[in-house]
């Protein structure tokens, strides 16, 4: 996938020559969100980890309910875990999008059948739905960077 | 520009196949899994920390 994101990056700075079109924006956050979306899937097991044995010495199961638990693992917790793969399934669907979009603008008849109807008038993107699209995944992505990025520390 | 923009028409082509093949098996564009385009190592991951998670949740009292 980073190939692809590499090339869209190529031809934004190309084709846009700047960041504050929706383009750009849509870009700038296809690129951002790809990295983070890596990061987590690699570091989001350890930081589970971490945070159980924390919660562990923490907490005792004669005297503590599921509910304090789930609290004390917060975004840990195995729900949250569950709303992560939801999130990450939005993102790959609207990268996806973003994706065939460029393509619409570039190469429109290799746009394959099945997502023609993702281009305006046989070649043009709506930016500012996508941009607006990625932002709303992103926004929903971002907790889950922030905590894993403490156990990664970056990397 | 026209061979960037050659190179990124090769590469999105080169990049959709598992997703074209989802949506000939009958796969809607929006019915697209997680699992058509990361790999599935970074998927079990996190299934794996769901699973350690939940293991931990079940100690304590509903």
């Amino acid at each position: 996938m980073r190939k692809i994101i590499q090339s869209m990056v190529l031809v934004s700075a190309v084709s846009l020559g700047c960041a504050s079109t929706p383009k750009g924006k849509a870009i700038q956050l296809v690129v951002a969100s790809d990295a983070a979306a890596d990061e987590i899937s690699t570091g989001y097991e350890a930081y589970v980890e971490a945070k159980v044995a924390e919660c562990d010495a923490k907490l005792d199961p004669e005297k503590n309910t599921k509910e304090d638990a789930k609290d004390c693992l917060g975004i840990a917790s195995s729900d949250d875990g569950k709303r992560l793969l939801k999130v990450m399934e939005s993102l790959v669907a609207v990268q996806l999008a973003i994706k065939i979009a460029v393509e619409c603008e570039s190469n429109p008849l290799k746009v394959p059948e099945a997502f023609r109807a993702n281009c305006i008038d046989g070649q043009k993107a709506d930016w500012g739905a996508l941009a607006a699209s990625l932002t709303s995944v992103w926004q929903e992505l971002a907790p889950f960077f922030e905590a894993v990025r403490g156990v990664t520390g970056g990397k | 520009m026209t061979t960037a923009l050659i190179a990124l028409g090769q590469a999105l082509i080169g990049g959709i196949p598992k997703i074209i093949a989802a949506i000939k098996a009958g796969k809607k564009y929006e019915d697209i899994k997680l699992s058509d385009f990361v790999s599935s190592d970074a998927v079990e991951a996190v299934k794996r920390a769901i699973g350690k998670a939940e293991s931990f949740e079940d100690k304590f009292k509903g």
